[in-house]
């Protein structure tokens, strides 16, 4: 078995309420090895390359949109000035731009055997009120889908965790140099998996 | 008032996977974390972090000829010298051995007497001499004579800046000649700096 990279984003409603230290101590205690790690403003050009640009994605997000709108009675053409999933999508697209550009973030890259499984489980729902207790959404935020919707915001989910072994790959060279990754060996790594 | 101070976590307390737990010792105070970069500098990087003048490299020695004396430990037995220049530049070579041992994260945090705050959280700057209750008390043994032994520096895996001055050059050192970061809002600033 050979080991993975995730990508994780600490994002600004986590960083704003001093919980970076809490989250990266969750991954290091599972045994995952931190490989790269820089705290700053997130480019806007990356961000806009670090999420999907296809049609297909901006329609897959408009469509849960519109779903969500339309279950609570809201009007999404009053909102949205359109009622295209498309272009909904985009719109949605527009608001996880800002959002991610309202504090520095921290960006970190960890490494370890089924690393997305384990970065997907210990981040839990991404939606935090469906979060289990244990998971850093289910611990740190009750944010949900209904909410943000009827504020016209993104949800905030205090992080961003690699998707597929794919996404990962994709998302560590968006946001990292191969200079600024390392390769060491964790101190209680050959106690773990001898 | 709002100082900004310079946290170096060494090469030991990465492979400890002790990042997260010191990042959050900070921010549980309300220290606002400006910038942070996992790098792995080549050996004069390392050497120019500190000054290097010999009244520098003779304070060294002082240092270690008292941390001996408090552990009552013989000096001249394990280094052949009393002699405080000698002493520290024993010292300094070990030191640098030390800091590439591995990768470290070098990070600024901004707050209301930083520097002084760091420097009393992580403790006494031998972890053996530290008091109960500091980072370097509750997370090491490592002393001057057991260092010594081993021949190699004592395990300061956190460095903080020791005066404004300092972090100035040190930041400035780390940073490309950069003292100034864009701040945000952290959640404690409504309550404590309006």
């Amino acid at each position: 078995m050979i080991k993975q990279k995730a990508l994780l984003i600490i994002k600004p409603d986590g960083v704003q309420r001093g919980l970076i230290g809490k989250i990266i101590k969750r991954f290091e205690q599972v045994g995952l090895t931190i490989v790269g790690l820089k705290f700053e403003w997130a480019d806007k050009e990356k961000i806009i390359t670090h999420y999907p640009e296809t049609d297909a994605w901006f329609e897959k997000v408009g469509q849960r949109t519109l779903t969500n709108y339309a279950k609570k009675g809201l009007d999404a053409k009053k909102i949205f000035k359109t009622d295209n999933a498309i272009a909904i999508g985009k719109t949605v697209k527009g608001w996880l731009i800002d959002y991610v550009q309202e504090s520095p973030v921290l960006l970190m890259v960890v490494e370890g055997y089924d690393v997305i499984e384990i970065v997907r489980k210990l981040s839990g729902n991404t939606i935090p009120l469906l979060a289990v207790p244990g998971t850093i959404r289910g611990d740190f935020s009750h944010d949900t889908i209904d909410l943000a919707n009827e504020e016209s915001r993104p949800l905030r989910n205090i992080i961003h965790a690699s998707d597929t072994v794919e996404d990962g790959e994709k998302e560590v060279n968006v946001w990292f140099t191969p200079q600024e990754l390392f390769k060491y060996e964790r101190a209680d790594e050959h106690l773990m998996f001898k | 008032m709002i100082e900004q101070t310079l946290i170096i976590i060494k090469p030991d307390a990465v492979k400890r996977g002790l990042v997260g737990m010191i990042f959050e010792s900070f921010e549980n105070i309300g220290l606002k974390l400006m910038v942070a970069k996992m790098v792995r500098p080549d050996k004069e990087v390392i050497k120019n972090h500190y000054p290097g003048t010999p009244e520098w490299i003779s304070e060294m020695g002082n240092k270690t000829l008292s941390s001996f004396k408090q552990s009552g430990a013989d000096v001249k037995k394990t280094f052949g010298t009393e002699d405080p220049l000698k002493l520290g530049q024993f010292v300094y070579d070990r030191l640098i051995k030390y800091w590439m041992e591995g990768p470290i994260i070098v990070s600024v945090w901004s707050a209301p007497h930083a520097i002084e705050i760091a420097r009393k959280v992580r403790g006494h700057t031998i972890p053996y001499l530290a008091i109960p209750g500091t980072i370097f008390a509750n997370y090491s043994y490592d002393s001057s004579p057991l260092s010594a032994g081993l021949n190699r520096a004592v395990k300061t895996f956190i460095h903080a800046s020791g005066s404004r001055d300092e972090a100035e050059r040190e930041i400035k050192y780390w940073f490309d000649g950069k003292t100034e970061f864009k701040n945000y809002e952290r959640e404690v600033d409504k309550l404590y700096l309006k």
